[in-house]
């Protein structure tokens, strides 16, 4: 039986092997074969012939490719057993588009090694040269930077190429063949990215040319996924967009967040409805384009990134002087029960404060203190308190005015000069007047006595005082504006006679405009530091700055410091009483080169064979940098320079020894940190030793010899005069015989002789006024020499006559000098006698009687007009 | 805003107009004709400026050849016409012209977008001028028995631009510029012949 079965079971199988194998071919092959194209791939579908039914094994398809006969591409499709029957489908894309060449596809069956018979299929590009200009493929692909792409140019019949090639692109990178009688293939490196519309593909024949456009760009390179909710019920997630990938026109990038389009994906910002939740979860966003498609993801728990909205209605109410209150409103109502925490940006145009709230639901803050009439700009944004994840944004800004308030107090400070002491403060700023400054009132006192006072109106901002140099003074000002006084700021000028301690002056360099002060620190300091600095070139503003005590150090800067002007700088001991001077400095900001000239009164002097030459000092003001010394530099005709120099910056001159007799030119120079300059020069030439002598020899002759014609002459026209005085005539004396009665007559009248011609007459009028009891004249000459003149040529009695009247010393210059001794020695006066000197006259004097009466007065000294009896009277 | 954009340019191009002042173009009289061949210089001008932004843009076009086939064509010669015939062709061929520009303009927005460089801004500037013109020459050439027709003679499809992709259309709307010059002159032409003819002046 079984022997049987299995016989018919071969017999069976023979019989299908009869039909497999009819005539020897294999008949088990695809059937109903179509060949679609779409988007330069190939799709190829095909079903078993029905013989294949009989197949027990795995059946395979093999595919050949050919282009231009030849081999391009082999595939092969296995079939099941099972799927035997169905149809089957092979696609394919080539590297190089369909429409470059003609393809011709074959297909065969191959199972228990054995193959059908191929089938061919031809795809054949429309109108393949037929066209009647080159056509160039693919057309409008979009490729990646650094990628490798193959294009190709389709002739038209009977024509030939020129050129391929790629616009824009070296041709380093290219690779031309031709594949077939017609179609030439291009492969190029693509490293540009495309910078306009497109980038070209030009093919060249002789009659016409012809292209294609590459869109080559970047794929997405977006990155930095970061979600966050706003309002609890919705999602917001931003990254960070990548670069360009110069496919705008041709391949936008498309982005998705949970698979929802975002139509502002570009931004890099996209929102999405959704519940929001506690607990972690994926946030993913898509973004794509023809290149590729990149995905983001953030793991988060939304609840803890809230970002709030802005503060929204921000209002101000309740503006005082130094304080103001700022209300605000909520977008959203889930807002007031959280913790929130607001950060509060006020600004003033200058400077901007941030202070921080917070609070449940917080809605409101008071702003503390603020500057008195000061306007503000204030907004704000806050945050959660619990995960604080960001700020919102700032609100809008909102604008308020505080309400004014009396001014601070004043920065005063106080400069010695010479007799005078100058106080001076710094006019307040806006930002300290509060309101418009009136005036300062400025209050003065020694200490523990009674005040003064004086006003000076805004904007002086100094007061001279004259004070008493042995005391010390408080010395108080205070600022007014319409709001009242500011508090009062004192300070204490010290005695300034108690001989302040000596302190030395130091130099220090200017740095970067302004000077780098440092300093010991004192233990008298108590309250910190002043360091004060005035130019020695006006306008001479003094200007100041305080620091702390902690501090040893300050850089002094100001827009008003000047280069090449020299700045004396003092630092001063701040203390309970008068500040103390610590040290003083001299130092320039900068030191710029003294112009030249700087010596305008130069002179020389020659001394033999020397030359001194000599200048005024230096005036502080014209120093624009610090003198160490002085050269003197000096040229003859031979052009031969030499020079002296000094290292005493206080010098006035230089000599120039061992000189020629020549004509020099003598250049003064100042020695400075910065250089040498301020070039003065003159011209001198030397004169010889002789000629000095023999010019000296002549002025002194001549002058000699026009002194003697002056005296010949003048003796000459004067023989007279000094003849009268050389020898004068003795008058003969004339004696009458009542003369004694004559005398009694007229018993109070001394005689005195005025010199010169007067007659005899004058002379008798002038002793009457004497006599007379007459009121004194006061403003005169004074006593003293009144009193000398009197003892020198006056007797005692005279004298003693003088002192008991009441006539004023200042009469006594018009008596008439020494008339006393030449009445004693010729009992006459005589008016020539005046020419004699004092001290002939008193040596002739000696042993007159009128000497000898003095000393009679004296012991008569209670006769106050006692008559003059030896004197006596000239005959009429 | 854009409309409004539209609008200004539109007015500037209209005080440009006033005072017809193409470069190195003498101004002629206020007369009708006289207004026309100095908006059709203008025109001249601004379309050779147009075509030099574009190859200034496209490189490889500067190097394809200038003279070729007409998309525009008349017939029979306007050598043969009158001046006022000639400027009645002229006319129609300007309409064709501005069909094509319409054409230019639609494709390019598909291909590539609403782009907003020198080219498009003075692309949208030739396209009113030559609106201007059409307009212009409209009311010289109107009669009681005839009325010109200003609007674009030419339908937009693949025919009409060549189809075939961006770089086709890069080289139809190379054509297209190249034809604008082409009739602007030929109107620059006709239209003094024109004014000479109706003037009777040389001075322009």
């Amino acid at each position: 039986m079984i022997t049987w079965l299995l016989l018919v079971s071969l017999f069976c199988n023979s019989a299908q092997d009869r039909n497999l194998k009819d005539d020897g071919v294999f008949r088990c092959g695809p059937q109903d074969i179509t060949v679609k194209t779409s988007d330069h791939a190939i799709l190829l579908t095909w079903q078993d012939d029905p013989s294949c039914m009989s197949v027990h094994d795995m059946l395979t398809y093999e595919m050949e490719v050919l282009r231009a006969d030849k081999l391009v591409h082999y595939d092969e499709v296995a079939v099941t057993t099972d799927q035997i029957g169905s149809t089957h489908s092979w696609t394919w894309s080539p590297h190089l588009a369909l429409e470059c060449a003609p393809l011709a596809l074959k297909l065969r069956s191959r199972a228990e090694n054995r193959t059908s018979q191929w089938k061919w299929e031809h795809i054949i590009p429309a109108g393949y040269i037929h066209s009647d200009s080159p056509q160039v493929y693919p057309r409008d692909k979009v490729f990646q930077v650094g990628s490798k792409a193959t294009f190709c140019c389709v002739l038209p019949m009977g024509q030939v190429l020129e050129k391929l090639y790629l616009s824009g692109q070296s041709s380093s990178d290219w690779n031309i063949s031709r594949i077939s009688n017609h179609t030439y293939v291009f492969t190029v490196d693509l490293n540009k990215a495309s910078t306009t519309s497109c980038t070209d593909i030009i093919c060249e024949t002789k009659t016409a040319d012809n292209g294609a456009c590459a869109y080559i760009g970047y794929p997405p390179a977006d990155r930095d996924l970061c979600c966050e909710t706003r309002d609890f019920q919705s999602v917001e997630c931003l990254w960070t967009v990548g670069r360009n990938t110069h496919l705008a026109i041709k391949s936008p990038t498309s982005y998705q967040l949970l698979q929802s389009n975002c139509t502002e994906g570009s931004s890099g910002r996209c929102s999405h409805k959704v519940r929001v939740d506690f607990g972690e979860r994926n946030w993913t966003l898509t973004a794509r384009n023809q290149l590729a498609t990149v995905k983001l993801t953030d793991r988060a728990d939304l609840t803890k990134r809230v970002h709030m909205f802005a503060p929204r209605e921000v209002k101000v109410s309740s503006v005082n002087a130094s304080n103001a209150r700022l209300d605000w409103k909520w977008a959203m109502q889930t807002y007031d029960k959280l913790d929130i925490k607001c950060q509060l940006n006020i600004s003033d145009g200058e400077t901007h404060l941030v202070r921080g709230r917070n609070g449940v639901g917080l809605n409101f803050a008071v702003l503390n203190d603020l500057i008195p009439n000061w306007t503000y700009k204030v907004m704000i944004r806050c945050g959660t308190s619990e995960h604080f994840w960001k700020w919102s944004e700032w609100s809008s800004s909102v604008d308020f005015h505080t309400i004014g308030d009396v001014p601070d107090a004043l920065d005063i400070w106080m400069h010695v000069k010479g007799s005078q002491t100058i106080i001076t403060w710094k006019v307040p700023l806006a930002n300290q007047s509060h309101g418009d400054i009136i005036d300062y009132e400025i209050i003065w006192a020694p200490t523990s006595e009674r005040c003064q006072k004086s006003r000076v109106l805004h904007p002086q901002n100094s007061f001279v005082l004259s004070l008493d140099a042995t005391k010390e003074y408080a010395v108080s000002v205070t600022a007014s504006n319409e709001y009242g006084n500011s508090s009062p700021s004192t300070i204490t000028i010290p005695n300034l006679n108690t001989g302040s301690v000596l302190v030395k002056s130091s130099r220090t360099p200017g740095s970067n405009g302004g000077f780098n002060l440092s300093w010991s620190a004192s233990p008298i300091a108590s309250c910190g530091y002043i360091v004060d600095w005035c130019p020695t070139k006006g306008p001479y503003v003094i200007d100041w700055l305080r620091v702390p005590p902690s501090e040893t150090s300050v850089r002094i800067f100001s827009k008003n410091l000047r280069e090449g002007v020299r700045y004396l700088l003092s630092i001063h001991g701040c203390t309970h009483g008068a500040p103390v001077l610590l040290e003083k400095i001299e130092g320039y900001v900068k030191e710029k080169l003294i112009q030249d000239g700087l010596f305008q009164t130069l002179k020389w002097e020659q001394r033999d064979m020397d030359v001194e030459v000599s200048w005024d000092p230096v005036a502080l003001q014209d120093q624009s940098t610090f003198i160490q010394g002085y050269i003197l530099y000096y040229r003859d005709n031979n052009s031969r320079v030499m020079n002296i120099s000094t290292d005493n910056p206080q010098a006035t001159s230089l000599t120039a020894t061992n000189l020629q007799i020549n004509s020099y030119t003598f250049t003064v120079k100042a020695n400075t940190t910065v250089g040498q300059c301020g070039a003065t020069s003159i011209t001198v030439t030397l004169n010889s030793l002789t000629d000095n002598l023999i010019n000296a020899i002549g002025i002194t002759l001549a002058t000699i010899f026009v002194l003697l014609c002056l005296i010949v002459i003048l003796c000459y026209r004067n023989w007279e005069w000094i003849k009268m005085k050389v020898y004068p005539p003795i008058p003969m004396p004339v004696l009458k015989d009542k003369w004694m009665t004559s005398l009694t007559k007229q018993s109070c009248r001394p005689v005195f002789v005025e010199m010169g011609h007067h007659n005899e007459a004058e002379l008798m009028a002038i002793p009457e006024l004497h006599c007379k009891s007459e009121a004194p004249v006061k403003d005169c000459v004074d006593p003293g020499n009144v009193f000398s003149q009197t003892t020198m040529y006056f007797n005692k009695p005279v004298e003693n006559l003088t002192t008991h009247s009441t006539i004023a010393p200042c009469q006594l210059p018009l008596l008439p000098p020494p008339l006393s001794s030449s009445l004693v020695k010729d009992g006459h006066l005589n008016p020539s006698f005046n020419l004699t000197s004092t001290d002939s006259l008193e040596t002739s004097s000696i042993g007159y009687q009128p000497q000898r009466q003095e000393r009679q007065l004296e012991e008569a000294p209670e006769n106050p007009l006692p008559c003059v009896l030896t004197y006596i009277v000239l005959p009429q | 805003m854009k409309c409004g954009m539209a609008e200004q340019q539109q007015q500037q191009q209209h005080e440009q107009e006033e005072g017809m002042r193409s470069p190195d173009t003498p101004v002629p009289g206020g007369s009708p004709t006289g207004k026309a061949l100095s908006l059709a210089r203008l025109l001249q001008y601004e379309c050779s400026r147009l075509l030099q932004l574009y190859t200034e843009h496209e490189t490889f076009l500067s190097e394809q050849p200038t003279e070729g086939r007409r998309m525009v064509s008349l017939s029979p010669s306007l050598e043969e016409a009158d001046p006022e015939e000639a400027v009645r062709r002229l006319h129609a061929a300007l309409r064709q012209c501005l069909g094509l520009l319409h054409c230019a303009i639609t494709r390019a927005e598909e291909e590539w977008g609403e782009l907003e460089g020198d080219f498009e801004t003075q692309r949208d500037t030739v396209r009113i001028r030559l609106e201007h013109l059409l307009h212009t020459t409209k009311h010289l050439l109107q009669t009681d028995d005839a009325t010109l027709e200003v609007t674009p003679d030419i339908r937009c499809d693949e025919e009409t631009d060549g189809g075939g992709g961006a770089f086709q259309l890069k080289m139809w709307t190379h054509r297209v510029l190249l034809e604008l010059v082409h009739w602007a002159d030929h109107a620059a032409q006709a239209l003094h012949v024109l004014h000479t003819h109706r003037e009777g002046t040389q001075d322009v």
